[in-house]
């Protein structure tokens, strides 16, 4: 189910989400998929911000430098449902003074969730593991936003 | 590359793929990838299925990521691994109460490129060795055995002792080849001994039509127990046994080449509590229980017993009124549901001729040749059936019961008078002493 895109209903919806990858659009046509460790609402209160770990994004940010075409998954342990965000929009900008916090604080809830479906908190801390120098912070401005029932629980 | 097992115990998991799309839109979802060989993975085919995807996997015990890079390379319309992804939906799909249903093919990805991310993963606690010590254990413990109950009890207590397996049970295939009815389990506050399930039902019925194993490893659906009771169940006078909401599950079939003889189901209340290595003991397990039952199950040539003479009467408490219902071949003791169809036919043909002949020992093959019970030429489960017989009366009835006199002969023993009424027929035998 498409709709339009509403911020707060869409940060409700990735609160709930113990995974997040984001999804760039390649220099050779093709997709590049890497795990996200945070997200937020632009204090503009129309943007959101995606974190990552410039390790484990591959050409995602070299992807992101050229073009702004993004897709962000997140899934929800609880109702097995999966969430789309779409942007044509995304550019790379400097992280904030308080950016290790919101990672941090993020990275607590995620392994919150992943122990409250069977997994150690040291699985949910290993999945979620950064250093503060790798930190990289994508704005993108969402263009549609889709909802989906999963078959099958994802962990 | 990823290794070969590192890879499998990250299939277990759901991955997420993405792809771009025809416009030029790009596309998420996550979906368990099948494990085909070290260069290619498999999916359930698409329509429009993307050319390339990009992939991440999660280990679901050392929290390790890895990306691949996937080429679709072809289609499979047949074959174990479309058997596998069909297993899997028909699973999935019934579990939901949507009803059985056929996956046309698989599509087949190349693996390009596969990296592990960067981070800080846990040390692997899977340990593959188990899996073969019990293997050997149970191939040399069923070398000696000759008894069908006795090979399911070694089986039972093998993956209970070798693999800490605390839920488990066996399933046969019926005489129809439409539903399968349990004759062992563990693990379960009662047995369920007798209960059924459809064939292509669940994880269980899935594994059974399409012969390949059927493995969750988190919640998937609601527990076996409920979904019998959601009416995929034949009998509900037996509820089937299991876990209310099993956080993983593993079935595999029971077979010899391509004949069927049952399914091999474990649970656990654990997620993830099975790897891979696991589901590779339990299916070669399946296979060796394949090999050892068929020639179990074919009849044996073992002459008529010589009719005995009826023992002495001896009366002891008031008579137990024992009801057959021919239509289903139902028998009830007392007010109790016992059995149904072969099995409940067989008991009332040994009641019937222990009251007119006064006989308790009978031949498995005398049974298999008595018009009475219509048994078909080929493929009539009787062995099986004496066995589940053997077991609801152990289980439900203390004064009347089957004992094995070696292979293919069985004596009833009966300790309290009884008397027979065939309620569709309308007529009441005489009480009868015990002999």
């Amino acid at each position: 189910m498409s709709s339009e895109p509403n911020a707060a209903e869409i940060i409700a919806l990735l609160d709930g989400c113990h995974s997040l990858s984001l999804a760039t659009r390649t220099q050779d046509g093709s997709v590049n998929l890497a795990p996200a460790l945070a997200c937020g609402l632009a204090p503009d209160g129309q943007d959101l911000q995606v974190y990552l770990a410039h390790s484990q994004a591959g050409s995602a940010l070299d992807d992101i430098a050229v073009h702004g075409h993004v897709a962000l998954f997140g899934v929800n342990l609880h109702d097995a449902s999966q969430l789309q965000l779409q942007s044509r929009g995304a550019m790379l900008i400097p992280l904030p003074a308080d950016a290790l916090q919101t990672v941090q604080a993020q990275r607590e809830a995620i392994a919150a969730e992943w122990l409250m479906h069977g997994y150690s908190t040291r699985f949910g801390y290993a999945l979620t593991s950064f250093t503060a120098d790798e930190l990289q912070l994508v704005q993108l401005r969402v263009s549609d936003i889709e909802q989906l029932a999963c078959a099958e629980l994802s962990a | 590359m990823i290794p070969i097992d590192t890879l499998r115990a990250c299939l277990l998991l759901p991955a997420q793929l993405a792809s771009l799309g025809g416009q030029g839109a790009i596309t998420i979802r996550q979906a368990r990838l099948h494990f085909v060989d070290q260069h290619h993975l498999a999916l359930p085919a698409q329509a429009d299925a993307p050319g390339r995807l990009s992939a991440l996997l999660l280990h679901p015990h050392t929290a390790a990521r890895y990306r691949l890079t996937l080429s679709l390379s072809g289609q499979q319309c047949d074959g174990p691994v479309v058997a596998a992804l069909r297993a899997r939906h028909n699973a999935i799909s019934t579990s939901q109460g949507r009803g059985q249903a056929m996956l046309a093919a698989a599509d087949i990805y190349h693996l390009d490129h596969a990296e592990a991310l960067p981070g800080s993963p846990l040390a692997s606690d899977i340990a593959p060795g188990s899996g073969l010590r019990a293997l050997r254990h149970l191939s040399d413990a069923l070398a000696n055995t000759e008894d069908l109950a006795q090979v399911l009890d070694l089986t039972l207590d093998t993956l209970a002792d070798m693999l800490a397996v605390e839920q488990a049970m066996i399933l046969f295939s019926d005489e129809s080849g439409r539903w399968l009815y349990t004759v062992a389990s563990r693990g379960y506050p009662v047995s369920g001994v007798g209960s059924e399930v459809m064939m292509g039902d669940g994880i269980i019925g899935a594994a059974a039509r399409f012969l390949s194993p059927v493995h969750f490893s988190c919640r998937y659906s609601a527990g076996l127990a409920a979904n019998a009771q959601a009416g995929s169940s034949r009998d509900p006078e037996i509820p089937l046994p299991g876990l209310p909401a099993p956080q993983s599950q593993l079935a595999v079939p029971i077979r010899a080449g391509d004949w069927l003889a049952g399914v091999l189901y474990v649970e656990s209340r654990q997620a993830r509590r099975f790897s891979h290595h696991d589901e590779d003991a339990l299916s070669a397990i399946g296979a060796i229980l394949g090999m050892v039952m068929r020639p179990l199950l074919r009849p044996v040539d073992i002459a008529l017993p010589d009719l005995l003479p009826p023992n002495q009467v001896v009366s002891q408490g008031s008579a137990v009124e024992i009801r057959y219902f021919a239509t289903t071949q139902s028998v009830f003791i007392g007010d109790d549901y016992l059995v149904k169809g072969v099995a409940g036919a067989v008991l009332w043909l040994l009641l019937n001729d222990y009251q007119q002949l006064g006989r308790t020992d009978f031949s498995n093959r005398e049974l298999r040749l008595d018009p009475r019970l219509r048994l078909p030429e080929i493929g009539d489960n009787l062995e099986t059936r004496l066995l589940l017989l053997q077991r609801r009366l152990s289980e439900r009835c203390s004064w009347l019961g089957l004992e094995k006199l070696g292979r293919g002969r069985l004596r009833l023993r009966l300790e309290q008078p009884y008397r027979l009424v065939d309620v569709e027929n309308e007529s009441l035998s005489a009480d009868l002493a015990v002999r």
